[in-house]
């Protein structure tokens, strides 16, 4: 699965010619086939002759981090979700 | 042409007698073309979004990727990428780099993930998905 979306995303880099090293960050939610695009991405330009470390240009998403983080947190206070009325 | 590619139409429905009728009844004076000059017309009008794309990204630096997959409406299976610069007049540009239909088994695993994985991992463990009709795709 993130190889298929790896193999997607150079497809689109190479038919734009952004495989120059330009590659800056990208952006992702937390789907664990992100994760794994992004290091089957990173062989990929390896592979080319570009380095492109995923560790430090994938960007999962900190927001969703955060609501774990305190919804860890609240939970363990016993601190209950308040019921959406809408 | 819109509705034909909304709608996920082959061009040469156009050539059907009853549909021609159809459009003739809601636009009679509207001009019908051809399966092929629609399809010509399609390709022409892509080749020429891909240049002015090609232009813009001339004047960039570095750039940013983002992208993402969704069901549309009509069930198809899309992914999106869009990229970010910042150009030589030191503006943000926002540019769509592709937009494409992926199959569906391709899809029906992105979907499964998403529903079972509340936190993605980090790098350094692995990911463990093992699910019947998708370990093979891993």
């Amino acid at each position: 699965m993130g190889a298929r979306l790896a193999v997607h995303l150079k497809d689109v880099l190479d038919c734009f010619e952004l495989t120059d090293g330009c590659l800056l960050g990208i952006p992702t939610d937390n789907a664990s086939s992100n994760y794994s695009m992004a290091l089957e991405l990173q062989s990929t330009l390896q592979g080319c002759g570009i380095e492109w470390p995923a560790f430090r240009n994938h960007i999962p998403c900190m927001v969703h981090v955060i609501q774990l983080a305190l919804g860890a947190f609240m939970s363990s206070l016993g601190v209950k979700d308040r019921t959406k009325s809408w | 042409m819109l509705g034909f590619v909304s709608a996920h139409k082959p061009w040469n429905a156009i050539s059907n007698l009853e549909l021609w009728q159809s459009f003739k009844a809601l636009h009679d004076d509207l001009v019908l073309r051809s399966a092929s000059t629609l399809s010509n017309t399609c390709r022409h009008e892509y080749a020429l979004s891909v240049d002015a794309i090609e232009k813009q990204l001339m004047s960039r630096n570095k750039v940013s990727l983002a992208f993402d997959g969704w069901t549309s409406t009509n069930k198809l299976a899309i992914t999106s990428v869009i990229t970010y610069f910042i150009n030589l007049n030191s503006a943000l540009c926002e540019v769509q780099l592709a937009f494409n239909e992926v199959d569906r088994l391709f899809f029906s695993c992105f979907e499964s993930i998403l529903r079972m994985t509340a936190q993605g991992p980090t790098y350094g463990s692995e990911a463990s998905c093992t699910f019947e009709g998708c370990a093979g795709l891993f």
